[in-house]
């Protein structure tokens, strides 16, 4: 099986500070890798070392199975990242933040009405998401996911805000990705249900 | 779908995104417009109605205040998209970012830009400025207040994440050339001489600070993730 992305040695620092050190794993094409660690453990500095917002780190990583280390943007993967903020507009009807996505685009109205079905949003198409809770946004952000085929998903603390339903409702979609060969990078404070292999990362308080 | 079709998708998504939300959000267009007239029509109260007074100072008048007004709202180009991680997943996305930019600005200035260009039509009646002139007002000021929301967005993402004012800072030492060229096309106009010469000036200038001013804001925006 192919992988999408392969970390070697990995170490990352946030203001200058170390924040973990050494960190390997691989992300093997259809499957997922959890990173779980509390409060300032590095989860979300890991995934903006990978996508590059943040330089100060080494290590190597290799992406699509190539044997030269690069960046993402030389690495040619296609990605979708969902950070702790999660760019939905209170001021957009839902229709309109999957619409107005960096994925939904080139989606059709049929298209983006059947996953606001999936998502449990259908009757909410046209309300502004001001006037949604915080779980309901979180779905709309989910919805986004299903737009557009991606490779890899990078998506920090996905379970936070939601019901029990809707926690089964990200293990449902992430399997239907499974099976269509994209993978999850994915970060938490507690292990989740996920067919994925789990790393544990320690705070560093020195 | 080919490549070009799939750019010109995404830059109409972006302008219509962002359109949308500035017409909900009214204080976006209404401030800058209310601004403008409140500082133009200051000067008539400060320095009396006398005709020949107002009328020699009514280009400079006008290009300081839509100057200063286009300014107001610039902070808000990426201000709310990068405190909300929507910059982050339009970075991420393999979609051109320099699109992206040039998309906002365009919004921007049809926000903030056009609304003063009529509005400055308007004011010229009261600052007594010659007819004839109107042509070469609407004309230097559709050019400036473009290249204004340009060097705008490059103060905003300069200063993201920090204070409104810094980008205004940034941005007004960087307008002088702006200024001096549309006061210099009133000038010309007013004394009924040829001023097509400073039109391309500012023409070329507009053209360079397209491709270059939205080139260096993506460089400012990703200085403010390292």
């Amino acid at each position: 099986m192919s992988n999408i992305l392969k970390v070697k040695n990995l170490n990352c620092r946030r203001s200058g500070e170390e924040v973990l050190q050494g960190l390997s794993f691989t992300v093997e094409a259809g499957k997922n890798v959890e990173i779980i660690g509390s409060n300032g453990s590095g989860k979300t500095t890991i995934l903006r070392s990978l996508l590059g917002f943040i330089n100060d780190y080494d290590g190597e990583m290799f992406w699509n199975d190539s044997e030269v280390s690069s960046t993402l943007q030389e690495g040619d993967v296609s990605c979708f990242y969902q950070g702790h903020q999660i760019g939905i507009k209170p001021l957009l009807t839902t229709y309109e933040n999957l619409k107005f996505s960096s994925s939904g685009f080139n989606s059709s109205q049929e298209e983006i009405a059947s996953i606001a079905n999936k998502i449990g949003l259908k009757h909410f198409l046209n309300r502004q998401s001001s006037r949604l809770s915080a779980g309901q946004r979180r779905r709309i952000a989910i919805g986004r996911w299903l737009l557009k085929d991606f490779n890899l998903y990078l998506i920090d603390e996905p379970f936070t805000a939601l019901d029990d339903q809707g926690i089964e409702l990200i293990e449902d979609i992430v399997r239907e990705l499974n099976n269509k060969g994209a993978s999850f990078l994915i970060t938490g404070h507690r292990p989740s249900r996920l067919n994925s292999q789990k790393i544990y990362l320690d705070v560093k308080n020195d | 779908m080919t490549n070009r079709d799939s750019t010109l998708d995404w830059f109409m998504l972006v302008l219509r995104r962002d359109l949308t939300l500035s017409f909900r959000r009214s204080a976006t267009y209404i401030t800058p417009l209310i601004f403008f007239l409140i500082v133009v029509t200051f000067f008539p109260l400060a320095l009396g109605p006398s005709q020949s007074l107002l009328s020699s100072m009514a280009a400079g008048i006008i290009w300081i205040s839509a100057l200063l007004s286009s300014l107001l709202a610039v902070e808000g180009i990426f201000s709310e998209d990068f405190r909300d991680g929507t910059l982050d997943q339009y970075f991420v996305s393999s979609e051109p970012v320099f699109v992206l930019i040039f998309a906002k600005v365009l919004c921007h200035w049809l926000v903030c830009g056009a609304p003063i260009i009529l509005a400055s039509v308007l004011s010229s009646v009261f600052l007594y400025l010659p007819s004839g002139v109107l042509f070469a007002l609407i004309i230097s000021l559709l050019l400036g207040t473009l290249f204004m929301s340009l060097l705008g967005a490059l103060g905003a993402a300069l200063s993201l994440g920090r204070s409104a004012i810094l980008s205004a800072i940034i941005v007004l030492p960087f307008s002088i050339p702006t200024l001096l060229m549309g006061t210099a096309i009133m000038s010309a106009a007013i004394n009924q001489q040829d001023y097509s010469g400073f039109i391309s000036i500012m023409g070329a200038m507009l053209a360079i600070g397209i491709p270059g001013l939205c080139l260096l804001t993506v460089e400012a925006i990703l200085l403010n993730y390292e």
